[in-house]
């Protein structure tokens, strides 16, 4: 159920396993998704959130939490001290430290962002792996795809031939 | 979870770099069927092989392109490139190919892919910075599927003073890209020692320009033999 807290109107998240998560509805709205549905009222009761396991669900709030506009937010009274652009460098840090996650993680935290269309979540992560998968050689990239080769070697060489160039 | 399918995991994969796309081709049979299916790969330009080379001769008659290739490419690649849009234009009859890179030949307004007949117009920069400049095209199909036009000052500029260090930094070229079709100035620093003044530049007449591009470096032929080397990032 929405309730109230503290002058701040809070939200309900569901799990599909079962986990329910209270964050304040701000928060909540950092999804655009979840935003629609609070403004079109369908948020009265809590908001089950398919596909989205709660140990991701965990991470995205966690995320938005960071990540939502401090004015008038409680504890957020340093805004009003620290330099914008001193709080951007902050968050900068906090994201890299945040991204930190193994590959399974990093695609679904990637596949949650685009559910919830979480645009800066959705930058964070799939700029990450743009950059991981064009820093790195084909093994690397194929370590971090953890994927299983299931070409034979000739078919390899063939598809390698295909694009010689990038191999250069 | 499967990502190879996932409409976000494509938009991702868009914002690779050829190179990156043919490599996750070779990850498995799953992330290939990905990058084809959505033709990821501009298979249009490439992959980069040779199959001819256009060159010019000095010869006053209206073709003055010829082309040098087997039998069996030739006939898709075209030397007329004056009269590639069909409407011959009379500045481009007398000025030759100023550039190429990577397959692309850079005429005095636009850019001509002769394998594909394909070509774009870029637009004029006023006259006051094309004077004394000389153009060159940049292109690797394997980094991105788009150009970018330079215009890069030779002559010291009249307004400066002749003891100006040369190369000046910072030093300003212009660039045209294909994929936002605006001209851009762009700052260059200079890292290392100044090898002249700008007085000496005028021994550097346009016409002695030269310049090559590979794997994001591209060279440029100074005064005295020296080598100017631009770091130059294709967007």
């Amino acid at each position: 159920m929405a309730t109230r807290e503290a002058g701040k109107k809070m939200i309900m998240l569901k799990s599909p396993d079962g986990m329910e998560f209270e964050v304040e509805e701000a928060v909540a709205m950092e999804s655009q998704t979840i935003r629609k549905m609070i403004e079109d009222d369908c948020a009265d009761t809590a908001i089950l959130i398919p596909n989205i396991n709660s140990k991701i669900l965990s991470r995205v709030i966690e995320y938005c939490n960071k990540h939502v506009p401090t004015t008038g937010a409680t504890g957020a009274a340093a805004s009003d001290t620290v330099a914008p652009a001193a709080l951007a460098e902050d968050l900068k840090i906090w994201d890299a430290e945040f991204i930190k996650v193994n590959r399974a993680t990093r695609f679904d935290l990637i596949q949650a962002a685009s559910y919830l269309n979480i645009k800066g979540l959705l930058d964070l992560t799939s700029q990450t792996t743009i950059d991981t998968i064009s820093d790195n050689s084909l093994e690397e990239i194929r370590s971090f795809l953890s994927t299983k080769n299931d070409y034979l070697p000739e078919e390899e060489q063939t598809i390698r031939r295909e694009n010689q160039w990038a191999f250069q | 979870m499967d990502m190879e399918g996932a409409d976000v995991l494509v938009d991702i994969l868009r914002c690779l770099p050829p190179r990156s796309l043919a490599a996750i081709r070779c990850v498995c049979k799953a992330w290939r069927a990905t990058v084809d299916d959505h033709r990821l790969l501009r298979t249009d330009i490439l992959p980069l092989s040779l199959d001819g080379v256009i060159y010019e001769t000095r010869e006053m008659d209206d073709d003055a392109q010829r082309l040098f290739a087997r039998r069996s490419t030739a006939h898709q690649i075209t030397t007329g490139l004056e009269h590639i849009d069909g409407s011959p234009d009379e500045e481009v009859l007398f000025r030759p190919m100023y550039d190429c890179c990577s397959g692309l030949i850079l005429l005095h307004d636009r850019v001509v892919n002769p394998a594909t007949r394909q070509w774009a117009r870029f637009p004029r920069l006023r006259h006051r910075a094309r004077a004394g400049a000389a153009t060159t095209v940049i292109a690797d199909h394997a980094v991105s599927p788009h150009y970018e036009v330079l215009l890069i000052p030779c002559g010291c500029n009249p307004e400066s003073v002749g003891a100006v260090e040369w190369p000046s930094s910072p030093y300003v070229i212009h660039v045209f890209s294909s994929k936002t079709r605006r001209w851009k100035d762009r700052s260059l620093v200079r890292q290392g020692d100044a090898t002249g003044t700008a007085a000496d530049m005028d021994l550097w007449p346009v016409e002695l320009f030269h310049s090559a591009y590979w794997q994001g470096v591209l060279y440029v032929r100074s005064q005295y033999g020296s080598v100017l080397r631009y770091l130059e990032h294709l967007q």
